[in-house]
């Protein structure tokens, strides 16, 4: 994933400010990276939906301090969801890519062992991208893109772009 | 998952700074609390949370790059090649398991492991991969401990100062 261009910090404002700043800018790489996750041409883009779902979960974990539990625990609840939702996809992504890669090297009398390695992993990974899908789905036509923008500002909306881009 | 360590004595109204330099000294701590497993190469599930822990101290040196400035940003080139070498570790664990499993249902199912004459048992692929992924591990361990070995003193102290500078001044 790209490094950010977010305008700099002030290392010495407060760190609830910079905070909601940081969590509403992590917002708003996951709601961009949802439609590439989603459309599924290229596996990288459920790869860059975790990573950015983890961000904000680095940033969400080291904020809890900042913010009352019954406005803040929801949202930070969606953001450990969001990782998790993606990781079965994701995991057999990579596993069906590295085992793609050494059948080509493998001997003829090798390739019916590593094939069916794959055959099942491809099954368990469609059956996951369903769920991924449906979750992704009902993630952003839900609440959750409005409860954000909401508590974070407009800087964490992106509501309206990833619904055209979906 | 190993669960992250708790940041102790998080001001929301002290500065970002401040706060930074508390998260980044128990990320740290986290981080290093896993050197006794590095010379272990069969500590399969500590070795993955050390890589756990190396995503939260990485993460939290992108997260405050403002704060920790250029020092802060050589350390994540170091936090992530690591990172990558217990990632693609774990890769193999995972594959090795998986092969495993595959072996273990052939071992039960006569039928799939003769499916026809004119295939070959799935098992001569599989063993071979086995084989071929348990090298590929030994090679990859054997580069990140010596990576380790190498950057982590160095590493250590620099994220030490990091975390301990003096309120107000600016990194180097």
């Amino acid at each position: 994933m790209a490094k950010t261009d977010d305008p700099a910090l002030d290392p010495n404002q407060s760190y609830e400010s910079a905070m909601r700043d940081l969590i509403a800018r992590r917002w708003v790489a996951v709601w961009a990276a949802v439609p590439a996750a989603v459309a599924g041409e290229d596996i990288e883009g459920v790869h860059d939906v975790r990573v950015a779902s983890r961000r904000l979960r680095a940033a969400m974990d080291v904020a809890v301090p900042c913010f009352s539990a019954d406005w803040y625990a929801p949202l930070h609840r969606v953001a450990k969801e969001i990782t998790g939702a993606l990781g079965e996809v994701r995991d057999r992504d990579v596993m069906i890519e590295s085992l793609t890669k050494a059948r080509k090297k493998a001997a003829a009398n090798e390739r019916p062992g590593i094939d069916r390695l794959i055959a099942r992993l491809e099954r368990d990974r469609d059956t996951a991208r369903e769920d991924m899908v449906s979750y992704l789905d009902a993630l952003m036509t839900g609440d959750v893109p409005r409860e954000v923008e909401e508590r974070f500002g407009q800087g964490a909306a992106a509501l309206s772009t990833t619904k055209d881009a979906s | 998952m190993s669960k992250a360590w708790p940041v102790p004595g998080i001001d929301p109204a002290g500065t970002l700074a401040e706060n930074a330099r508390k998260i980044l000294a128990v990320r740290t701590a986290e981080y290093f609390s896993y050197s006794p497993i590095v010379d272990i190469p069969e500590a399969v599930e500590q070795l993955h949370a050390l890589r756990i822990a190396a995503k939260r101290l990485r993460y939290t040196l992108e997260l405050f790059s403002d704060v920790f400035g250029q020092p802060g940003e050589a350390l994540i080139d170091q936090v992530k090649a690591v990172q990558e070498d217990l990632g693609e570790i774990h890769d193999h664990d995972v594959r090795l398991d998986l092969v495993a499993a595959e072996l273990n249902e052939l071992d039960h199912d006569s039928n799939a492991a003769s499916n026809g004459h004119d295939v070959a048992d799935p098992r001569i692929g599989l063993n071979a991969l086995a084989d071929q992924e348990r090298a590929a591990r030994q090679q990859r361990y054997d580069a990140f401990r010596a990576r380790w070995h190498e950057v982590a003193s160095p590493m250590r102290s620099a994220l030490v100062d990091l975390s301990s500078l003096v309120i107000g001044a600016a990194p180097a």
